[in-house]
């Protein structure tokens, strides 16, 4: 299979590397960029533990070829922040306990990132109706639709501040 | 579940992607936001020896109000067709079926344009385009044509394009206002594939149902209209007695479904129900509310 | 024979830690220590190990449900550019040995199918290359000669399988694994004389835990030391993991497991075999570390991920007072092609099988039978989630048919919270529960009476509005007996299902806490913190946890059963209290005090009542460490602040016959749901208007993760009775090999709100008094909701007797009842 050169911004870094085109994006981010944090589920597009942003875009990256991204920007739950310095969202998710195994949890986090980019106070069935993109299969949601309400008066305590 | 090798090509233009096609058409697959594509590579179960990915010609990616029409480039994503005032006003039935379109991430890189080519029994788009009219416009590197909607869909998973051809427009046209409609879905889980899907658009004029256009997908054939069920409502008053008659004709002429999901007998009961269901809320919509 | 009631002369409470303390930590709602880094993408699964010159492996998984393998012609793969081995089921067997199994007598299964395919997905072949890319390139290109034989894929036809159709000729003429026949307490003589019985016909379809991440190793094999280097989501591999060695043919002490977080388990990763095997396998074989995760299909149509397969014939019997006396059931359970667990699922069942109910008697007809399907596996509840259906579908039945009260017919029946501890009929016990407390709290947050009232309300504007009740029992803390207690010859008689912890303080005061077992979602870190926090009056945060691997590992049984938290909070404060002594030791010569007068307080160590003198722990520390001269000249006393403990089950005994199991898992939970649902009568689809759930796991160490498992387990439950199911055609093609088919409840699927109760009543034998609390949610969820979609349909007379209650199935029970009812009318 002839190699394609791809460029490709990750988390705001800029990558170039010749890789098969059949290569998906969720193995190109994990294996190729190191950036283990996005987790593959179903490789069907189904469960959306995949998912990253995608131009700002909530994309499944197990769905995607990796040289679709190319010359487009990439974001993956590295970017949202550290642990000695989580962001808001993070902090909601850790406060109203809105994971258990921890493998989902880069997915939702990333969908809700763009969703709350959108849309910075959503009502309680808006989170419902996004996070039913995503499949959680240890919390049954309602701690992650909290997380989320939380995430919500964070930010805007925040935003107070400031 | 990985996908097998193929050749992959991204043409900068629709031009080039065209050329592409005459070149290697029945060898190649075209690639626009891949999330109907890439399941079934990495499942292994197709094996294209070439991709063309046209996801980046923004050439296609438009949603222009022409007088009396709608016309979307084949590849704008369902998202901003779901999110457009344009859409919202000139095919409101599009916007009502869009909710059960996939998902909220699955529709930020599907496209219009990839839902209808890949004509899965269970996609709601195809049916919605044989309900509203609407025609598609498909180029090859040489020639042009327009294709109505009812003879694009030829069989589950096939269209009527020769293999150098692409879809590139999508031609809807607006419907009266005041008009009546409605999609509804039945699935397992909200946002899954359908189990069984119907929709109508239907105008009323001095108390009758004119213009009846009524059709289901259920997953499993080339479904669309139920012409039998649309003549026994057109021309009839919007009565409790006439929707009752045409869910009838609907339970009578369904051709028999069955898969994983759900048995013949379930479709042909619920698609009765939706029949109900669906033309009251149409009804209502065009001014005439039916009671119970 | 085990006389069921309440024991009279209850064995002793050896616990250390009363539970009716004032706790500082324990209790607390900690935020976990888990989380930052899952919350960073920083959590270390077993897809995340990189190794050097890794390869990766892909396996070739058999199309036919049966069938001989004739010839495999590997030549083309083999060419491909980037392939490092290609191992077929004959090489397989001459490298390793059978896979672990608990059932005596054992049925062989081998990591590679060998001669013989026994359901479609099982491997046939490995292929280890560059990437898994290139390896699936490969299978394709391996072509295999079969031979088909006849698929058996219905239970009851392979009850009277002959000849070729027999999975397991060597284990006799017919595809019967196990006909088993137990009668516990006097079970004819109350069926002879009842005043009423009731019967059902019930179906429980397999469905199973589906964690998000499958299972997977990665191996390496070191030929300096001859060694094995295996990291592997699994959880038992201190208390077992000496059998992987075993099937890699090498000493145990070969074989070094390294445990890696797990991406979700119920039950599916308790212990894997297959992958570390495979993954050994191909390492050995190629040269190279070699990594082998399970993709879904790989996941789902050969993995251990399977729960119960059951069909029931239940009776009931009462007295003239409504008193259920006896319970007697036949049960056929299809366990697939394999028998992994043994029987053990049906001896789960025996811990709770009169649920919280006086029932003096039972009796169990078992038929564990083959099929050309995959081999069951553990999921949450492990088989006593199917006994609690069985037990409150036939409490409504009797409700229904006597036409009796459900509440009050469940409160008269109750086991009374005097009545404790309470011995059961197969022999094991309950230590504790308060039954109609828990009811009384479900039914006044529900506002059951209000819900009663809208229930009419709704019933005369055309709607289908249910309310569902289940008691149920959730067993906590297995003892290892119920792994061959049932077996049919004794096999490897195992009694010892312990946990251990390690702790050490460091110099400057730090301490560790080493576990044996992984976390996968279940909050151990937290856990051991907290206890740990407790014991010592130290801050959390000066407490880190790590997970040791088998070179370093105690005995550890693992996450499962509804066990770890009793165990850990066990091993913990085990160990603590070692430490404890010592910094009392040391603490005393710093403060010229004696151990005796010296308490522990905001991580200090100080005189009982003058709050001047104390010194910090970090102070002991140091002292401990490194000031050996400076402290008395005692050979007993050493340098350094560690301990390890090894907790053993608190309160069990040995079987004694096969009408008494002895106490095998007495450390009893309880829940009481209640959902309200409503169903489209037209469209058979249910949706939830209200949830409440009430559970009793004793103390909780921290209620916000004990709520997380109740809602986590609901979900599940849920998605048990209402959407999920692995079905085979009558060819033994599966029908859900990846999360296209097999449905799982989203968002959507689920109540707004579960609205969580507690009722505490702690344990007298465990520390604290903690009981199990995580498979609980899964284990009443579906008579719940059965019992509600029952309730809701009323009018209608339909019957709920078989899971999942899918939309079709819904409406064409609905159908059938309208037809009933009306046979005249023509259907609408």
């Amino acid at each position: 299979m002839t190699e394609v050169e791809v460029n490709v911004t990750v988390n705001g870094r800029a990558f170039r590397r010749r890789i098969e085109p059949r290569l998906l994006l969720s193995d190109f981010i994990r294996h190729d960029i190191g950036l283990t944090g996005t987790h593959v589920g179903c490789e069907n597009g189904v469960c959306g533990a995949c998912t990253v942003l995608l131009d700002g875009l909530a994309t499944r990256s197990c769905c995607t070829l990796a040289v679709q991204a190319g010359g487009r920007n990439v974001e993956t739950v590295e970017s949202l922040g550290r642990v000695n310095n989580l962001s808001p969202l993070q902090r909601g998710f850790w406060e109203k306990h809105g994971l258990q195994c921890g493998y989902c949890t880069p997915g939702m986090l990333m969908l809700v990132t763009e969703l709350l980019r959108e849309n910075p106070n959503p009502d309680r069935e808006t989170i419902r109706l996004r996070l039913n993109d995503n499949i959680c299969r240890c919390t049954g949601y309602e701690d992650i639709i909290s997380s989320v309400e939380r995430a919500v008066e964070l930010m805007r305590g925040e935003k107070a501040v400031r | 579940m990985k996908p097998p090798v193929f050749e992959y090509e991204s043409p900068p233009t629709v031009r080039g992607a065209l050329e592409a096609l005459s070149k290697h058409g029945g060898k190649a697959k075209l690639l626009a936001g891949g999330h109907s594509l890439i399941p079934q590579l990495n499942l292994r179960a197709i094996s294209p020896g070439r991709l063309i990915d046209i996801g980046r010609l923004t050439e296609l990616q438009y949603i222009v109000e022409d007088y009396g029409q709608l016309r979307i480039g084949a590849l704008t994503t369902h998202n901003t067709i779901f999110r457009s005032a344009a859409v919202a006003s000139g095919c409101p039935i599009m916007i009502e079926a869009y909710q059960h379109v996939a998902n909220h991430s699955i529709r930020n890189r599907g496209t219009l344009g990839g839902n209808l080519c890949h004509n899965d029994p269970a996609f709601e788009m195809p049916l919605v385009m044989v309900l509203v009219g609407g025609t598609m416009l498909a180029r090859s590197a040489r020639t042009q044509r327009t294709i109505a909607a009812d003879r694009f869909f030829k069989a589950p998973f096939a269209t009527d394009l020769a293999a150098d051809e692409m879809l590139v427009e999508i031609r809807i046209p607006r419907l009266p206002p005041g008009h009546g409609y409605a999609f509804i879905e039945i699935s397992q889980r909200f946002g899954d594939r359908a189990v069984i899907a119907g929709g109508c658009v239907l105008t009323i004029r001095y108390g009758n149902c004119r213009d009846v256009r009524l059709g289901f997908r259920n997953a499993v054939h080339n479904l669309f209209r139920i012409t039998a069920a649309e003549a026994a409502l057109e021309g009839k008053p919007a009565s409790a007695a006439a929707i009752d008659a045409t869910a009838e004709a609907v339970a009578k002429t369904l051709p028999p479904a069955a898969d994983l999901h759900a048995d013949e007998a379930y479709r042909r009961d619920v698609a009765a129900t939706l029949t109900r269901r669906m033309l009251r809320a149409a009804c209502a919509r065009a001014g005439a509310n039916v009671p119970e | 024979m085990a006389e069921a009631g309440k024991i009279l002369s209850p064995p002793a409470g050896r616990h250390k830690e009363r539970p009716d303390q004032r706790l500082n930590v324990i209790g607390t709602r900690m935020l976990r220590k888990e989380d930052p880094r899952f919350l960073v993408g920083r959590g270390r699964f077993v897809d995340d190990i990189a190794l050097p010159n890794m390869a990766h492996a892909a396996v070739l998984r058999s199309p036919h449900a049966h069938a001989r393998i004739r010839s495999i012609d590997k030549r083309a793969a083999m060419a491909l550019p980037g392939v490092a081995a290609v191992i077929s089921g004959d090489e397989a067997a001459r490298e390793t040995g059978p896979l672990p199994c608990f059932a005596s007598p054992p049925v062989e299964q081998r990591c590679i199918a060998l001669g013989k395919v026994r359901h479609v997905g099982e491997p046939v072949a490995l292929v280890v290359a560059d990437s898994r890319y290139l390896a699936e390139d490969a299978v394709a290109l391996i072509k295999v000669e079969y031979e088909p034989l006849p698929a058996v894929s219905d239970v009851m036809e392979a009850i009277n399988s002959r000849g070729d159709a027999v999975l397991h000729p060597e284990r006799g003429p017919n595809n019967v694994a196990e006909h088993r026949q137990y009668v516990f307490g006097p079970v004819e003589q109350e069926f002879a004389r009842a005043a009423h019985v009731v019967k059902r016909h019930l179906r429980w379809a397999r469905s199973g835990g589906q964690p998000i991440e499958t299972c997977g190793a990665v191996a390496s094999f070191d030929e300096g030391s001859e060694k094995f280097t295996i990291y592997v989501n699994s959880s038992m591999y201190n208390y077992i993991g000496f059998t992987i060695a075993t099937a890699l043919k090498v000493a145990s002490h070969q074989v070094n497991i390294v445990p890696v977080d797990a991406g979700g388990s119920f039950g599916s990763k308790l212990f894997l075999h297959k992958v570390a095997v495979l993954a050994g396998l191909g390492a050995r074989a190629s040269g190279r570390a070699v990594k082998y995760i399970e993709d879904r299909i790989d996941n789902n149509t050969a993995c251990d991920n399977h729960g119960s397969d059951r069909t029931y014939d239940v009776e009931l019997a009462l007295d003239s007072n409504y008193r259920m006396t006896a319970l007697r059931y036949k049960v056929v359970d299809d366990y697939g092609a394999y028998l992994q667990y043994g029987l053990g699922t049906h001896g789960n069942g025996f811990s709770q099988t009169v649920g919280p109910y006086k029932i003096r008697a039972v009796g169990a007809e078992i038929y564990a039978v083959f099929t050309n399907k995959c081999q069951q596996g553990a999921c949450r509840g492990f088989g006593s989630e199917v006994t609690n259906f069985m037990i409150e579908r036939i409490v409504d039945a009797a409700v229904d048919e006597l036409r009796l009260d459900p509440i009050q017919f469940r409160r008269d029946n109750f086991i009374q919270p005097d009545e404790f501890p309470y011995q059961i009929p197969t022999g094991n016990l309950y230590d504790s529960g308060n039954y109609p407390g828990a009811l009384d709290l479900a039914l006044q947050l529900l506002d059951y009476h209000a819900w009663r009232d809208k229930q009419q309300l709704m019933r005369t504007q055309g709607r289908y509005v249910g309310i569902g009740v289940a008691s149920c029992q959730e067993k906590g803390v297995f003892s290892a007996t119920e792994f061959w207690m049932l077996n049919r010859v004794r096999g490897f008689a195992l009694t010892s299902s312990p946990e251990s912890a390690s702790i050490k303080i460091d110099a400057t005061g730090k301490a560790v806490i080493s576990l044996h077992a992984p976390c996968c979602g279940n909050s151990p870190e937290t856990v051991a913190a907290m206890v740990l926090a407790e014991q010592l009056s130290m801050d959390p945060a000066d407490i880190s946890v790590t997970y040791s691997d088998t070179d370093h590992g105690l005995p550890g049984t693992g996450p499962g059963g509804s066990r770890y938290t009793v165990m850990i909070a066990g091993a913990v404060t085990g160990a603590a209290k070692i430490i404890k002594e010592k910094l009392k030791r040391v603490a005393s010569h710093m403060l010229e005090a004696g151990p005796h007068d010296l308490e522990f307080r905001d991580g200090k160590i100080g005189v009982k009542g003058a709050s001047g003198l104390e010194v910090s722990i970090a102070e002991v520390a140091t002292r401990a460490h490194f000031f050996r001269l400076s402290l008395p000249d005692d050979p007993d006393l050493t340098s350094g602040l560690d301990a390890s403990y090894t907790y053993d089950h608190p309160l069990a005994t040995l079987p004694k016959s096969d009408s008494d199991f002895g106490i095998f898992y007495p450390i009893m939970g309880h829940m009481c749901h209640m959902p309200v649902v409503e169903v489209d009568a037209k469209t058979g689809q249910v949706s939830f208007l209200d949830y409440v759930a009430v559970h009793d796991c004793g103390t909780m160490v921290n209620p916000m993760t004990v709520d997380g498992h109740v809602r986590g387990g609901t979900a599940q439950g849920i998605g048990t009775a209402l959407l999920e199911q692995f079905e085979y055609d009558k060819n033994g093609q599966p029908q859900q090999t990846s999360f296209q088919d097999y449905l799982m409840p989203r968002v959507l699927n689920l109540p707004p709100q579960v609205r969580i109760g507690h009722l505490v009543t702690p344990s007298p034998y465990t520390e604290y008094g903690v009981k199990g609390a995580g498979e609980g949610g899964r284990m009443v969820a579906p008579p719940a909701v059965a019992c509600a979609i029952e309730d809701a349909l009323r009018p209608l007379g339909v019957r709920i007797d078989s899971l999942p209650v899918t939309p079709a199935r819904l409406r064409a029970l609905i159908r059938e009842a309208e037809a009933r009812k009306a046979p005249s009318l023509r259907l609408a």
